[in-house]
Parts: structure tokens; C-alpha cells; sequence
């Protein structure tokens, strides 16, 4: 059975082109991963900014083509699909986005943010079904639908909006959720909320996740496996327990070293930041390499 | 530029640097009064590192800016003293105040990104706070003079002389984050107020920039009020913390005990929410929303966000060695 949602090889490169004088700037370069279609994982793309993290989630949503390497949906190359297969890659692959502000019309009440697409993707025969789907994927998320639907988005909190965005992907019965950096917008008393819904999502309806994060803390909260992003290179990757406990690579090494934790009593930045950084130049990828 | 009074004032070690007594600010709104910054008392002596916490909304920037007398309309700040250098902040003319900043209290921005001039080069950046600010008159210094305290002052952040020349967009954010870093300590002010200074830079250059700020305030031997919503940064880079809930202090104290035995709910909850690489099950979230500020009722607010109301007026309770808590009868033991 081919896997839902494959890369293979992809390398995303921007500018350098024929008649530019900008230098080539390889955001992602030559990384390959897969989302298992038998047990779905949740997959986390850790790395800084500038790291490609970004680039790798908008290949993988077909926004954006890779330079070389192919995107994979059920085994077809996204290149190729025909209509109808891309409309299905586009209900069945949801993503959540980063600003639970911008996602949002601020003139339309959030009720059009859930019953748009049940309506756009027939996924209700009646007005009865749709009302109850949406109350369904509210309450999946922990909203009270009574208090959520008929406001506009502006009378939600951050965190709110951000459930409000996790019910919509989950009313489309995808396979795939994408989520880059759901939380990073959210106060971090409310991260918990969104990441256990985005969590159960995957344990109780079988939804692989790839979730992209600059929060390492985060990442190992809630994934199963971690890809550790430098520099457009996976430098890191696998079980998500070995790479944060015993991180073989010195880059990821130094970002656990840097997470500022909540014990006065832990050291914070035992590594030397020269030296560190030194070894990161030469060190080889660890972890799968598919 | 360095003046006398802050050589003998740093021979005394005890000296307060910033006492803070009842400071209220409001915001008025078509809807009534939002008191935003209600009743804060905190004192901090020079050299020590407090860090101030709270979710968004609980008043901690509007606190900073407030300390820094730059509170904006509809905000006011309508009552409590600042004392700095055993002068009361608020009760000076808008042209003494002018003087304070940056020589007395000096603010380092949330998101530097956006508070350098972007059409103007580094170096006049950091000698326009010099010229703005100096007590002195407004005698030039000599191009020679220029250069050399230009340089000291990047260096000082761990900038290449050569950045002097630089226009911002040229430079990383955490570059950016340690020109406003330069700025802000270019007069050796008594008190540093820095409004969440990293929280739009990856972990390494966080480290790396809280680190330079630590180290010039231990240099200068000046107060820092750290105003932030991440606790373990608040954990691993200041001395005392204290917890701000609905704009005020709920729990003040050092941050060893309160990390380690947190007395109040809101204190438990926050530490509690924070997903640590330590263990994978102690993460859930706080419940409830912020509390909205608008005409909220005197009592315990965090009663109020899990479902009880307690009218009456919360007294300040010792629980420890300088460690204090807003010690509710009836949500104290809430989350335990």
C-alpha cells in the first residue's frame, strides 16, 4: 500500500535563475519522508527560521513545486493527478496555519469558516447534517458550539480561533492534517488546548499529522517521530524520545541545550557556542534516510 | 557621561534601585474603565533581576511602558508612585522625565525589528539617545569621541565595530535585538525594563542575546525588570518573579521557591502548562479564559475564571522568606 502522502527527494530552490543576480538559495534540499497510511503518526518538522520547515510543508500542500524530487498522494506524483484527484488531495490533505487572525474573514461570522467547506465538498446532504457536524467538530475540539457559532471572529480568543481552524480541518474527514506552527501565535497556557485536540485527532480518529514547530518542548509533547531541519538539510531524524533524550547531532544538540527550562535549579547553555557551531558544519545526517 | 551620583550609589549594594507603590493604569473605553494595571507594589534593589509573567492581557506590557512613563491615550496612569534614585517618576514635568529616560530607566523593546529607525545608519541611532537624553546641555562631541563610544558600545553587545555603518534591514534579528541592547545601556541606567526582548528569536540567538543582556546589567549593576510570558526563560535568567494576573500581582517572590513550591493557583497552573522535555504527561492547559478587564469586580479575579466569585478583599500573605501570594480563602488549594 503506497503511503498517503510521500516526499521523495525533494529540493526546493529559490532564485539563481537564468537572468537573476540573486545568488541560489536551496531552502530544502534533498529530504524525503512519508506518512504511513496503516498507523498514522504524528510527525514533527522541528528547526530555526531559515530552516525550510516552511518550504517542506507548502511542497508537501502542493502550493508550491518542488525543483526536483516528486510530492507523492497515494502513490501519484501531485504533478500529475487529474482534477478530480487533486480536488480530493485537497479535502483528504488539511492544513492549519500559523496566525489565527488572518485565517479568518473579520466580516463573516466563524460559522462561515465551517459551513463553507461541508458546503463546497457536499459533505452533508441537509442543513440538519451540516449543523450537526459542525457541532461535532466543535465539541472534538473542546468548544462549547452554543458559545462559539454567530460570533465573529474578533469576540473569540487567539486560542479559541485556533480550535475554531483545527474543527474545520477535522469536518472535511481528512487524512492528513498539516499544521505550521498552530501555536506559535497562541499564549502558552493555551497551547496545551489546541496541541491535545490536534493530539487526539490522531489517537481516536486515525489522522496522521505533520506538525511544523520552532518548539522543540512542543514537538516532543505530542509526535511520534521528529525531523530536525538546518539549513534546508535534515541533519536529524527518528523516534522522537531518542533524538530529544540522546540527540546524536551537534545542531540539535545545541538547540536542546538552548531551551530555556522551567527549573532554576537545570544549567541553561552548557555547550560552547564556538565550538558547537563548528561541528555542525562537518557533521554527517542522522536518522533515516529514505 | 558618567556621572558621580551613580559611582557612589553602586558602592552600596542594598540600595534600592525601583519601588514601585500602587500603581494603577487605566484605560478609559466607551464601556467604562479597563483597569489594566491595578494597584502594583514591587521593589527591586540594584543589580537584582526580576522577571514579571503573566498571559497576554494581564497588564505586563502596559506595566512597562507605564514604568517608563510612556503610557499612550485612552491609557492614563491614574495613581501610585515610582521611585528611581529616590525620585518619584511620576511626579516630574514631562521635560524632567524626558532626562530620566535612558539615564535613569532605559526600556529595551518588545520586537526590536521594529523600533530602529530603518532609514537611519546604527551608529547615529546610538549617539541620537546620547544627544536626546543627556543632562549635560547639548555641548557635540568631537567626530574622535564619536567613533570611539560608538565602537564601546557595540562591542560591549559583542557587535563588529563595522556594524556602526549599517542600516537595520541589513542586519539579523538578533542583531537588531542587541542594538536595542547598546541603546538602552549607552547612559548606564539604574533600571533596565525589558518588554519581552526575545520573544521573536529562535531559541540559540535567545540564549545568546539574554546572555549579553545579563552581562551588562551585572556590569552596570542596575536593575532589570523582565516583562515576558515564558516562564523558562523567567526560570533560568531571573532572580525574583512575580505573577500577574487581571492587572495585578498575584504571587511575588524568589524565583527558586516559587518554581519549587508555587502557593498560588494561577502560579501552579502556569508552571504546570508548560510542556517540558523532562516529562511527557505533566501538560495540560489552564482553563477558562483570561479574565476580561472591563469593570471587573474587586476580590479575587482567578476565582472568576473557574467558576467562583469571592467579593471580598484578598490580603497580601507572607509564606516564605520574601514570598508573598494574593491569598484567597477559597481557590487557594484550586489545581493542587
Amino acid at each position: 500500500m503506497p503511503a498517503v502522502l510521500e516526499a521523495k527527494n525533494v529540493t526546493k530552490v529559490f532564485g539563481g535563475g537564468f537572468l537573476s543576480r540573486e545568488e541560489e538559495n536551496v531552502a530544502v534540499n534533498d529530504i524525503s519522508m512519508s506518512l504511513d497510511q496503516k498507523k498514522p503518526k504524528i510527525v514533527a518538522v522541528a528547526g530555526e527560521s531559515g530552516s525550510g520547515k516552511t518550504t517542506l510543508a507548502r511542497l508537501l500542500l502542493g502550493i508550491a513545486d518542488p525543483t526536483s524530487g516528486s510530492v507523492e498522494y497515494d502513490g501519484k506524483d501531485l504533478k500529475e493527478i487529474s482534477r478530480a484527484e487533486r480536488r480530493e488531495f485537497r479535502r483528504e490533505v488539511q492544513p492549519i496555519f500559523q496566525d489565527p487572525y488572518g485565517s479568518y474573514n473579520p466580516f463573516y461570522k466563524v460559522d462561515h469558516v465551517l459551513f463553507s467547506p461541508v458546503k463546497n465538498f457536499k459533505m452533508a446532504e441537509n442543513r440538519d447534517e451540516a449543523v450537526h457536524m459542525v457541532n461535532q467538530a466543535l465539541e472534538m475540539v473542546g468548544l462549547v458550539p452554543a458559545e462559539t457559532l454567530g460570533r465573529l471572529p474578533h469576540q473569540l480568543s487567539g486560542g479559541q480561533r485556533q480550535r475554531v481552524m483545527v474543527a474545520r480541518a477535522l469536518l472535511l474527514k481528512p487524512r492528513v492534517i498539516l499544521a505550521d506552527e498552530p501555536v506559535s501565535a497562541v499564549d502558552a497556557s493555551l497551547r496545551a488546548t489546541i496541541l491535545d485536540a490536534v493530539s487526539r485527532l490522531n489517537k481516536e480518529l486515525g489522522i496522521a499529522v505533520v506538525y511544523v514547530t520552532h518548539d522543540l518542548t512542543t514537538a516532543y509533547q505530542i509526535s511520534d517521530e521528529i525531523m530536525i531541519l538546518y539549513k534546508g538539510n535534515l541533519v536529524e531524524a527518528g523516534n522522537v524520545e531518542t533524538v530529544i533524550k540522546k540527540p546524536a547531532h551537534p545542531y540539535t544538540q545545541l538547540l536542546i541545550d538552548s531551551i530555556p527550562e522551567a527549573d532554576p535549579n537545570k544549567r541553561w547553555g552548557k555547550l560552547d557556542m564556538k565550538k558547537t557551531q563548528e561541528k555542525i558544519v562537518t557533521a554527517p545526517s542522522v536518522g533515516w534516510r529514505k | 557621561m558618567t556621572t558621580a551620583k551613580k559611582v557612589a550609589s553602586k558602592s552600596s549594594k542594598s540600595e534600592l534601585g525601583i519601588d514601585v507603590k500602587d500603581l494603577k493604569v487605566h484605560y478609559d473605553t466607551p464601556d467604562g474603565v479597563v483597569k489594566a494595571v491595578d494597584g502594583v507594589s514591587f521593589s527591586l534593589r540594584q543589580g537584582e533581576r526580576m522577571a514579571l509573567v503573566g498571559e497576554s492581557g494581564s497588564g505586563k506590557s502596559t506595566l512597562a511602558m507605564a514604568l517608563m512613563r510612556l503610557t499612550r491615550a485612552p491609557g492614563r496612569i491614574a495613581g501610585g508612585q515610582v521611585y528611581v534614585g529616590g525620585r518619584d517618576m511620576l511626579d516630574l514635568d514631562e521635560e524632567e522625565m524626558r532626562l530620566q529616560r535612558l539615564n535613569e530607566v532605559a526600556l529595551v523593546p518588545q520586537g526590536a525589528m521594529n523600533s530602529l529607525n530603518p532609514v537611519m545608519k546604527i551608529k547615529n541611532q546610538l549617539l541620537d539617545g546620547l544627544y536626546d537624553h543627556q543632562t549635560e546641555g547639548d555641548q557635540k562631541m568631537s567626530k574622535e569621541e564619536q567613533v570611539e563610544i560608538v565602537e564601546k558600545l557595540l562591542t560591549a553587545v559583542d557587535l563588529a565595530p563595522s556594524v556602526a555603518e549599517m542600516y537595520p534591514h541589513e542586519l539579523s534579528g538578533g542583531m537588531k535585538q542587541r542594538v536595542a541592547i547598546a541603546i538602552a545601556t549607552s547612559m548606564e541606567p539604574r533600571v533596565i525594563v525589558a518588554d519581552e526582548p526575545t520573544s521573536a528569536l529562535d531559541v540559540v540567538v535567545q540564549r545568546n542575546v539574554m546572555q549579553t543582556l545579563g552581562r551588562l546589567q551585572e556590569g552596570l549593576h542596575a536593575s532589570i525588570i523582565l516583562i515576558g510570558h515564558d516562564m523558562g526563560l523567567v526560570a533560568q535568567f531571573s532572580d525574583h518573579v512575580g505573577v500577574m494576573y487581571a492587572g495585578r500581582l498575584v504571587e511575588v517572590g524568589p524565583v527558586k521557591t516559587v518554581f519549587k513550591s508555587p502557593k498560588h493557583p494561577y502560579t501552579r497552573l502556569l508552571i504546570k502548562s508548560l510542556p517540558t522535555l523532562s516529562n511527557k504527561k505533566d501538560f495540560i492547559g489552564i482553563p477558562g479564559l483570561p479574565a476580561t478587564l472591563l469593570n471587573l469586580p474587586e476580590g479575587c479575579a482567578f476565582c472568576l475564571r473557574i467558576g467562583q466569585t469571592n467579593p471580598e478583599k484578598i490580603p497580601w500573605v507572607n509564606v516564605a522568606k520574601d514570598h508573598f501570594i494574593q491569598d484567597c480563602k477559597k481557590c487557594s488549594s484550586y489545581g493542587k
